[in-house]
């Protein structure tokens, strides 16, 4: 990679009567732009890949210019080199694995950073690689779409909510083979979505786009986690964020606890010792509200706590509940809260599912879900 | 009822022509139905109603017209006259080219509907891969586009065979020359020769029913194998 790792957005582009400007330069590893559908996020990425091009502006990378309405350049996607990984995967349903892998990697001869042999192992799809995309999960045909803008060596990945279409527990899963590429290659990620787990959990620096512009930036967890992200957090969905300590370990049931207070939190087994802190995120929507406790349902967890705020924002109602003290933000609808007759100091139980708990660890964690293998596949 | 060597050679002429019309259109009713779909320029409805007309002209308006292009005296005509001493006007030539002009709409049809089927997303994917717009067309777009244009090119095919109007305008009807299996069928109507036009009929409809019954059941109905 050369010194200058620097990525220059200063661009305009109005799209189907929408207008997104940007202005900013990109320095660090891994950098996150959080905002809901519609804030701009997918424009952005089209116009740095060259599938979009801005009204006016400039796009410069590495002090190569990919974009210059002041010189007229407009370089196309395909001489951008540029690592495009899509929300929906967008593997080609006509070549298998292998080849959908290979697609992309025999441009560059000299200097490789990335083995493909070696990013088959790290996103572990060495058994998939005889397959066919609609044979394969959806967990599975993003990990084959990463390996395939990894396989042709960008130094620049851009990454469009490739985790959405993944439940929480998926998600859980790949988020530690996207920190074993960024610590392992040399590859700047810009990393758009609209969940702000994922953009703790790997960003070194975040932005916040709305309605086609950029509204704040700085340090994920102090941005995210600030009184200031509370309007982002509206839009994209609000996320509950703490840190909590392990009280409990146990492999074998393949469940960690959680303690809240006097409460437990269960969580999905991970590699952490009694004592630990962890970052947790869960979703607003994500809690089930219940006047009774021990309800005979699969949710593992049901946690006392108390209304202390009912807020309407558009057709939801956002509940502020107070659970051992850490203040908990619930989405229901309107007939929900009626049906149960919630209103302020009302006693209710917080129902989670253990996998609907995001991790928001920084490091790149081994769940331990499967040891390396000694197969050989056919390259 | 043994079938006359000029029903054969006309049944011979059909199959040759309507192979030689589609190798020879292939290749621009590919790049006209992607420019269809996928392109947007000034002068592209003007383009599509020009490749449709065909569709639904009367073919012996078409064969008219081709007839006063193609004459001696026409535009296109008299340049191929004084140039290389050809006159295509009633010769196999003027039979190709009129089966062509009929049957390129219907082979574009089925072009233009393959490759609207193809999600631009996965040719814009091929693009950030490192593919230009050919090797995107070639590798992406075409195979997965192959159904529909399988069956462009079975209808197309299969209009060619049959042709009659267009051809007998401009290449006339004689016997071993320009003569098709259509044209041979209205020869032997008008001599009253049953026997010949029920051995023509039947030859006729059993093609065009495989041509149909092939592209129905293994190009639009068969189960995705990706």
């Amino acid at each position: 990679m050369s010194n200058n790792t620097n990525l220059t957005l200063q661009f305009i582009k109005q799209y189907n009567g929408f207008s997104f400007e940007i202005d900013c330069i990109l320095k660090e590893k891994v950098t996150a732009f959080l905002g809901a559908s519609g804030s701009g996020k997918t424009t952005l990425l089209n116009c740095i890949s060259g599938i979009l091009s801005p009204d006016q502006g400039e796009i410069v990378y590495q002090d190569r210019k990919l974009y210059s309405s002041k010189h007229k350049i407009n370089l196309p996607p395909e001489k951008r080199r540029i690592g495009y990984v899509f929300q929906e995967g967008h593997l080609f349903p006509h070549i298998n694995i292998a080849g959908n892998i290979r697609y992309g990697q025999s441009r560059r001869k000299q200097k490789q950073y990335a083995d493909v042999r070696e990013i088959i192992d790290i996103l572990e799809i060495e058994d998939l690689l005889k397959r066919y995309p609609k044979q394969l999960s959806g967990g599975q045909r993003q990990r084959v779409a990463i390996a395939r803008s990894i396989a042709m060596e960008p130094s620049l990945l851009l990454m469009d909510e490739p985790l959405a279409s993944l439940d929480s527990g998926l998600k859980n899963r790949i988020i530690p083979y996207l920190h074993h590429i960024k610590e392992r290659f040399e590859i700047q990620i810009l990393y758009v979505t609209h969940t702000i787990s994922e953009a703790m959990a790997l960003a070194d620096e975040a932005y916040i786009l709305s309605d086609g512009k950029i509204t704040a930036h700085g340090d994920p967890h102090q941005l995210l986690t600030s009184p200031s992200a509370m309007p982002i957090a509206n839009m994209t969905g609000v996320e509950n964020v703490f840190t909590l300590p392990v009280s409990k370990v146990d492999k074998e049931k393949g469940i960690t606890e959680l303690e809240i207070g006097k409460q437990t939190l269960i969580i999905p087994y991970i590699d952490r010792n009694t004592g630990d802190s962890i970052p947790i995120g869960i979703r607003a929507e994500d809690i089930i509200i219940s006047l009774e406790p021990n309800l005979p349902i699969s949710a593992r967890n049901s946690l006392k706590g108390c209304i202390d705020k009912i807020e309407k924002i558009g057709d939801k109602t956002i509940l502020s509940i107070i659970v051992e003290g850490f203040h908990l933000s619930v989405k229901i609808t309107h007939s929900a809260k009626e049906q149960l007759n919630l209103s302020q100091n009302t006693d209710v139980y917080c129902v989670i599912k253990a996998n609907a708990v995001n991790l928001l660890l920084q490091d790149s964690l081994d769940l331990s879900v499967s040891a390396p293998t000694d197969h050989q596949p056919d390259p | 009822m043994r079938i006359t060597s000029v029903e054969v050679a006309a049944l011979t002429l059909s199959v040759k022509v309507a192979l030689l019309s589609l190798i020879i259109m292939l290749p621009p009713g590919l790049f006209i139905g992607w420019l269809l779909v996928r392109r947007d320029f000034i002068g592209k409805t003007l383009l599509n109603t020009i490749v449709m007309s065909p569709l639904v002209l009367p073919p012996v308006v078409t064969g008219y017209l081709l007839l006063i292009l193609l004459s001696k005296q026409g535009l296109i005509g008299s340049i191929l006259y004084r140039t290389l001493k050809l006159d295509i006007v009633f010769s196999p030539i003027a039979v190709v080219i009129a089966v062509s002009i009929i049957s390129f709409p219907l082979l574009v049809r089925g072009i233009m509907t393959g490759i609207a089927s193809v999600p631009m997303e996965l040719e814009n994917a091929a693009r950030t891969l490192g593919s230009n717009p050919f090797k995107v067309f070639l590798t992406i777009t075409l195979p997965l586009a192959y159904k529909g244009i399988l069956g462009g090119v079975i209808l197309g095919f299969t209009k060619s065979l049959g042709e009659f109007g267009a051809t007998y305008m401009v290449a006339g009807n004689i016997p071993g020359k320009t003569q098709t299996i259509a044209l041979s069928i209205f020869d032997a109507v008008q001599l009253g020769n049953d026997i010949a036009v029920f051995r023509l009929v039947l030859i006729s409809t059993i093609i065009a029913f495989i041509a149909i019954w092939v592209t129905e059941r293994y190009i639009y109905h068969h189960n995705d194998v990706y």
